[in-house]
């Protein structure tokens, strides 16, 4: 029987054969021994000395994690538990005596706290590197009707951004085609692999569309239209997804009877949607696009999810009475008119989670700044959101509304091993993310800022000015 | 045309003979009757003196006489005045007008929006529609000013005659307009492209006109040895306005921007007034203040939209309060002590001037102080007073007669005389039958009729109770015919008819279908009464009143046919049916939610059993109080508070955490028309500090996160950009109330990416960058020496040497080149950030911070070796390509290296929660949490200076701190409470109250403006009980209850 006790660190874990980054080490300065006893693994498998991270083999032995406090957000959570994966799959989860298991890397987290990997349910990382700079831009497509395009396979995977969203323990992300009236369809996405098909959870997870607005704007701009203008705006665009949805549905209809019917990719790609297999992601914020929405949806028997969802809570009654989910792109939010209560934005969580709305919590922040997620959900539950709730929002709740409830979200026998190490609750900004694992592959948490950090640090003890 | 100038001195010769016409006669030369006596009238000679059955008499041009006992010259002709009132002629202090032709070549100053040389006199007089349209309103003279630019040039009073030959210029030269015209944007083409750019503007021009004046003393005074003055035709222009002789009249578009221009009066001593906004009663207090006269416009803003209450969002409640309070403007002003003139200026329709006047009136404007508003104030404004603005002997004649009064609904104007000469106006036609009467034919047909020639209308009624209306009235003079349906006369086609007015009755012939002739008359009814009262006589009698409301329904409709986009105003008619409902008199500030009826007072107050992060020697104390007097923290220990004392407040801080006020260093919060004046490399002119905005709802919000200062910056369009402001936080207050008045100047300057964008000006590079600057302070040093030398002279050499031109944008450099001013240095890259070190060490100048400095942490040893600050973001990159190496552990790197770091926001939502951003130093590097909550207190307190006012909680400085419901780290942790001063600017309490009143004002409001809009809705049929949809647990919101809140707040404290 051979065990391995990564705690005393006799063998380093499967993974590219780097040499261990001290920065990592560095970067958990905590001063409790087992602590460091984590540490010491983080930097026996980090990348070191390059700039780009090395995605993880697939797990080739068991691995437990014992001794931590287990939250499992769906069950309950687990003092001095331990968590047993193989083959990237959950596989045992408990409380006291972790169980000995041949082959085994036993990870010892005494003190620590497991929790799943955070999701992230509305980005474009990987679709973005350099907001200024346009040609680092791929997540709007030429046309106000593109059902065609995905976002996973223009996904960078060496992106920059990536790691560094997934050293604050985001693992999971459903990543948004943008602009337009039909932007395409997203993806939901590992983060982490060589290859976007590696990365790619579902790389057609739903088709996007950008309702618009449904009541003309008053801010007295010179220029703006006017009011008619903006109606019969408003007039012909709700009247153009409409007809777009009603000539999908004509053409699969003639598609399937008649197999010489030419294709067209645009209504080949709604297919999904149309038979109620995959959810519309309906970009909407005021309460008059969000009611427009629903009901468009309910007319039309599809399964539609709200995003953005700024203000939701004036559209509780049909969301509730249609069973609707919202994405709440961002707590950190102005509220929109001078009148709203400072806290608005920061309350909506807990609106709607009193009034039994399914919801999840999104950054709302640009692709480089994912890691902001946690801190929008701290903020909710700042103002009023129970804890519990928030976490939901960002690992089981956001998992069920990408539609990988079943395998993400949360630590439960059978679920993809996809989960984080810590040193606390997550949601708190203090809090650092030690280990996190994808599938069961340990991932490299190093970044970017990391290795910048620890090159200067270099700098600063060349000088003398540091000491260590 | 040309003026026909009419000096003071020629009108109040007043015997002189009549102006000789100068053009040639082309054939007999008319009689110029001149002089009049205006008889038997009501004659209001000044706001509150009126004589009844009073007349005038008038002669060339002026009053003679007036008086109710008055011997009528036998070659005066004689205008009736029997129901008539005369009042003193109005007069528009201030109608703007485009001008045609700016001067440009020789002497023109270098910036377009740069011309006081334009003088109105020498323009095209105003058009003669213009004229008509005021004298209909009873206007006879007016102030008209250029209404473009910055410095715009200098007005002229004119008559609003008829005839072009009589538009004399009452005074030729009236104030100097000034305008804060800018181009507005990021990319404006010239200079100035922001409200504070303006502002610099006319302070420089100013400066510039003072030192041409004292350079051409010099030359005046013995021009050998001197290069002769430069020809500065628009520095000449301004001449007398530095020297008071000439006043100033500032047209600007908001309160905010009269108290800005007051500023700008008192640092030049000019003799000045505004052309206000119609919104001044927005910041009444510190408008009035100001102690300069204000030209009010009636300009009321449109109803706002509410009907659909989604759409309704989109209204803030600041603009439906500015929209029920703006008829009170003129009236608050009065009231609280300012001089006000009213204009028809900046109105939407001129035409409702008098109706907009009416309404002032019935918001409490009184009927004297409108007429003394229109009459006396202007007069005395433009100089005139001595000739204009009552009726009195050997005054000009102009004079406004109106049937009944001016101030009544829909005033009757019928003449306004303008320097002794007539112009009607309107008048009822002499000729007319209006009211019931009978048509008989010599057929026999008779029938009552309603007739109306006025309006050209005729109704026949039928004995079987119909009524026919006749088709094609037409009633010319005294002519009338019309055609009408065969079966009045039982006969199938048309029957036309013609007749004349005469005696009263219309008497004429007829043709019907067949041809065949009759004789008709239409007799009054009202003749066939003994009582009758002849036709052609004013009096409508028998009109019906409904009718008269049919008729008037219909004039609305032909109006808004006209112009359907204009209805705000046209509805009056059915409110004024109705007595006002009196808007709210006491008004919150800022006026909007969340303003406060009274600006919060500092008060002695003791937390005891908290944890208060001290930020300062004394640590973090747990279980600790403090105590504040007078705004300054008096005391702070640990344990049970022993000193005693009476406090107006304690709080109980049991799990409580408190901190310093936290402090941004970074921020734009509060600035009005715009951050960046980007049109040139160089504007250290610009200062943030003239356009602080005070009424930013973002300010509350910030409050809400626990802020308590800020350092207002400029943008980074620019390498050199303008100074800055640090102010408190103190919500309600003014923008004065705002300033640190004690803070050391700062200013902004930027490096990278942002300054070098612009493609058509320099910089296009870093290296570009660095050379602009280092010529800056070239400039500033050799300007410097300029001056050195010229202080240096003996007085006498001094009296014969043209100065130093006084450079506002070099002074701004020669402060930061002697220390009196500390630069904030947007940066980002390693090399730009190392290169203004060295830039600054070769001036001898010490940085004050390095703002963003993302790439600080590349070369922190020699930031901290030339001992300059650092205000980062937390944890921002990526969004541009000079940013990719930024990271979250910069800001303790720094700190680890000996560099003084804050956090900083950029940004008014993240501004509200700058104690987690601290958390991040804990999270990214490890710093201790004490430490980390430094960075967004003391130590950005230390890079600005105001460290020994704030910034800790030490014994001494001022009592800005914050509750929190836990530790500030947290990021669970929400701001309770947030004290400025020892006075209270936010409460979690007080908030929730605030937010209630919002809402009620709101809903009261929606339901005025939908009742002003449609009338009032009609009572439910039965008063039955109203169900109750309300849950039993809903707080209990005074509806219609007006009173803000905060005093009631203040008593619930414990």
């Amino acid at each position: 029987m051979s065990i391995h006790h990564l705690a005393i660190g006799i063998h380093p874990l499967p993974g590219p054969a780097a040499p261990g980054c001290r920065l990592c080490a560095l970067l958990h300065e905590l001063p409790l021994v087992f602590v460091a006893a984590v540490a010491a693994l983080v930097a026996s498998t980090s990348a070191f000395a390059q700039s780009r991270q090395i995605p993880a083999p697939p797990q080739s032995r068991p691995i437990v994690v014992a001794g931590a406090t287990i939250h499992t957000i769906s069950g309950p959570t687990l003092a001095d538990g331990y968590v047993v994966f193989r083959e990237g799959r959950i596989t045992d989860v408990g409380q006291g005596d972790h169980p000995q298991i041949e082959n085994a890397t036993v990870i010892n987290a005494e003190g620590l706290h497991v929790y799943p990997g955070l999701i992230s349910a509305d980005t474009t990382l990987g679709l973005v590197e350099t907001q200024a700079v346009a040609v680092t831009i791929d997540h709007t497509e030429y046309g106000r009707v593109t059902p065609e395009v995905r976002a996973a396979v223009a996904i960078n995977p060496d992106s920059d951004l990536i790691p560094v969203a997934r050293a604050s323990g985001i693992l999971t992300a459903l990543v948004f085609p943008r602009g337009g009236l039909v932007s395409g369809r997203c993806s939901t996405i590992r983060l982490d692999g060589w290859t976007w098909e590696q990365m790619a959870i579902d790389a057609e997870a739903g088709l996007v569309i950008h309702w618009p607005r449904t009541e003309p704007t008053r801010r007295g701009r010179a220029d703006s239209p006017s009011e008619k203008e903006q109606r019969k705006q408003i007039k012909e665009n709700l009247e153009a997804i409409e007809r777009l949805f009603d000539d999908a549905a004509a053409y699969i209809q003639a598609r399937d009877a008649d197999p010489t019917q030419s294709t067209d990719l645009r209504f080949e790609a709604m297919r999904a949607v149309l038979g109620g297999e995959k959810p519309v992601f309906v970009r909407a914020s005021s309460p008059g696009q969000i009611e427009s929405a629903v009901a468009w949806s309910v007319r039309r028997n599809l399964r539609i999810v709200i995003v953005g969802g700024r203000e939701a809570d004036r559209a509780i009654p049909l969301l509730a009475k249609h069973n609707v989910p919202v994405v709440i792109t961002g707590v950190h939010r102005l509220p929109r008119q001078r009148h709203a209560p400072f806290d608005s934005p920061f309350t909506l969580p807990a609106k709607l989670h009193e009034a039994g709305i399914r919801f999840v919590i999104a950054s709302g922040s640009s692709p480089a700044h994912e890691r902001s997620l946690s801190q929008n959900a701290a903020t909710a539950v700042a103002f009023g959101l129970p804890r519990g709730a928030a976490l939901r929002a960002v690992t089981i709740g956001a998992a069920q509304v990408l539609g990988l409830g079943g395998s993400h979200g949360s630590i439960e026998e059978g679920k993809a091993a996809t989960l984080i190490i810590t040193t606390g609750d997550p949601l708190q900004i203090t809090t650092d993310i030690l280990v996190a694992f994808i599938d069961g592959r340990r991932i490299d948490l190093c970044n970017r800022h990391k290795t910048l950090y620890r090159k200067y640090r270099e700098k600063y003890r060349q000088l003398g000015l540091l000491s260590e | 045309m040309r003026w026909r100038i009419l000096s003071i001195l020629v009108v109040m010769a007043a015997a002189a003979p009549s102006l000789a016409q100068t053009a040639p006669v082309n054939g007999i030369r008319p009689a110029d009757l001149r002089t009049h006596a205006i008889i038997g009238a009501t004659v209001v000679v000044a706001p509150g003196q009126r004589i009844e059955n009073a007349s005038i008499v008038i002669r060339e041009g002026v009053i003679e006489a007036v008086g109710d006992d008055l011997d009528i010259p036998p070659e005066a002709r004689i205008w009736p005045g029997d129901g008539m009132t005369v009042y003193p002629g109005l007069i528009d202090a201030a109608l703007l007008v485009d001008v045609e032709k700016i001067p440009d070549g020789a002497g023109a100053h270098w910036n377009q929006r740069v011309h006081p040389q334009v003088q109105m006199v020498d323009q095209p007089a105003p058009d003669a529609s213009l004229r008509k349209d005021l004298r209909s309103l009873g206007f006879t003279a007016a102030a008209v000013y250029p209404s473009a630019g910055v410095l715009r040039g200098s007005g002229v009073v004119v008559a609003l005659a008829d005839e072009d030959e009589h538009v004399l210029a009452y005074r030729e030269r009236a104030a100097m307009a000034i305008g804060f015209d800018h181009g507005g944007s990021w990319s404006s083409a010239t200079y100035p492209g922001s409200l504070m750019g303006a502002i610099a503007l006319v302070r420089q021009t100013l400066y510039d006109a003072q030192w041409h004046a004292a350079c051409q003393r010099v030359w005046q005074a013995d021009p050998l040895g001197h290069e002769p003055p430069i020809r500065a035709d628009a520095l000449e222009a301004l001449g007398d306005v530095i020297r008071r002789k000439q006043p100033v009249l500032f047209d600007v578009t908001d309160e905010h921007n009269a108290q800005r221009a007051a500023r700008i009066a008192r640092e030049f001593d000019l003799d000045a007034m505004f052309l206000g906004s119609g919104v001044e009663f927005r910041r009444l207090e510190q408008v009035v203040a100001t102690g300069l006269p204000i030209i009010v416009p009636l300009r009321y803003p449109d109803r706002p939209e509410v009907s659909s209450p989604l759409e309704a969002d989109d209204v803030t409640l600041r603009e439906m309060m500015t929209w029920e309070q703006a008829p009170t403007n003129a009236r608050r002003l009065l009231d609280a002590g300012a001089t006000v003139a009213l204009t028809t200026h900046r109105l939407k329709k001129r035409s409702k001037f008098l109706s907009a006047l009416r309404k002032a009136i019935r918001y409490g404007l009184s009927e004297d102080d409108a007429l003394a508003a229109l009459t006396t104030t202007p007069a005395k404004l433009l100089g005139l007073d001595r000739i204009m603005g009552t009726i009195e002997v050997g005054k000009v004649a102009n004079l406004v007669v109106v049937e009944g009064s001016l101030f009544q609904r829909k005033p009757k104007i019928r003449d306004t005389w303008i320097n002794g000469r007539r112009h009607e106006v309107s008048k009822d036609p002499d000729l007319k039958l209006v009211g019931k009467a009978t048509l008989r034919t010599d057929r026999g047909v008779e029938a009552p009729v309603d007739i109306d020639t006025v309006k050209a209308k005729l109704t026949l009624h039928l004995p079987d109770g119909s009524k026919v209306k006749a088709k094609k009235v037409v009633f010319q003079h005294d002519r009338l015919s019309f055609v009408i349906d065969g079966r009045v006369f039982e006969i199938d086609g048309y029957v036309r008819l013609a007749g004349v007015l005469t005696e009263g009755a219309i008497v004429g012939a007829g043709v019907l279908p067949d041809g065949e002739q009759f004789a008709f008359t239409i007799t009054p009814a009202a003749e066939e009464d003994d009582e009758a009262e002849p036709a052609g006589n004013e009096n409508q009698a028998g009109a019906s009143e409904a009718e008269e409301a049919d008729d008037d329904q219909d004039d609305q409709d032909e109006e808004a046919e006209k112009d359907d986009e204009d209805n705000d105003e046209d509805e009056e008619d059915e409110e004024e049916e109705e007595a006002i409902e009196p808007p709210p008199e006491q008004l919150v500030h800022p006026l909007g939610a969340f303003g406060l009826t009274e600006h919060p007072q500092p008060r002695s107050i003791l937390i005891t059993n908290a944890t208060i992060w001290t930020c300062g020697s004394g640590g973090v104390i747990e279980n600790g109080w403090l105590a504040a007097v007078e705004g300054k923290i008096s005391a702070i220990g640990s344990g049970a508070f022993e000193l005693g004392g009476h406090y107006d407040q304690s709080i109980d801080g049991t799990g409580k955490h408190v901190t310093p006020g936290l402090i941004d260093c970074h921020s734009h919060t509060g600035v009005s028309g715009g951050i960046n004046e980007g049109t040139q490399a160089i504007t250290s002119e610009v200062r943030i500090g003239d356009v602080v905005n005070p009424d930013d709802i973002n300010w509350y919000r910030e409050l809400a996160g626990g802020l308590t200062a800020a350092n207002q910056l400029h943008g980074s369009a620019n390498p050199i950009g303008g100074q800055n402001s640090v102010v408190k936080l103190k919500w309600s207050g003014s923008a004065d109330d705002f300033r640190i008045h004690d803070a050391i100047g700062g200013i902004k300057f930027a490096l990278g990416e942002n300054v070098k964008r612009s493609r058509d000006r320099y910089p296009n590079t870093r290296m570009g960058v660095e050379a602009i600057i280092r010529d800056a302070f070239t400039a500033a040093g050799d300007y410097q020496a300029r001056w050195d030398r010229y202080r240096a002279m003996k007085e006498d050499d001094r009296a014969h040497t043209m100065p130093p031109a006084r450079d506002l944008e070099l002074d701004a450099l020669v402060e930061i080149l002697s220390g009196q001013r500390i630069v904030h240095c947007h940066s980002y890259r390693q090399d730009e950030i190392l290169m203004f070190i060295r830039l600054a060490e070769e001036f001898g100048f010490t940085i004050g911070t390095f703002q963003h400095v993302l790439e600080g942490y590349k070369v922190a040893e020699a930031i901290a070796a030339h001992g300059a600050g650092a205000s980062t973001f937390s944890d921002w990159w990526a969004y541009k390509v000079e940013v990719m190496d930024a990271i979250p552990y910069n800001g303790t790197l720094m700190h680890d290296v000996g560099v003084l770091v804050s956090f900083n926001s950029d940004s008014s939502e993240l501004a509200r929660r700058m104690n987690t951003e601290a958390a991040k130093a804990v999270r990214y590097g490890g710093l201790g949490e004490d430490e980390a909550l430094k960075f967004v207190t003391i130590n950005p307190a230390r890079q600005l200076r105001i460290d020994h006012r704030t910034g800790s909680l030490e014994v001494g400085k001022d009592a800005d701190f914050v509750i929190w419901s836990e530790s500030p780290l947290s990021s669970y942790a929400r701001c309770e409470q947030t004290w400025i001063e020892g006075a209270k600017y936010f409460d979690l309490d007080h908030d929730q109250a605030l937010r209630q009143w919002a809402e009620a004002e709101r809903q009261r409001l929606i339901q005025r403006i939908l009742k002003d809009a449609h009338g009032k809705p009609k009572p439910p049929r039965e008063p039955a009980a109203q169900p109750n949809t309300q849950p039993a647990t809903e707080p209990d919101i005074k509806r219609n209850n007006p009173d803000p809140p905060y005093s009631c707040c203040w008593s619930q404290d414990e």
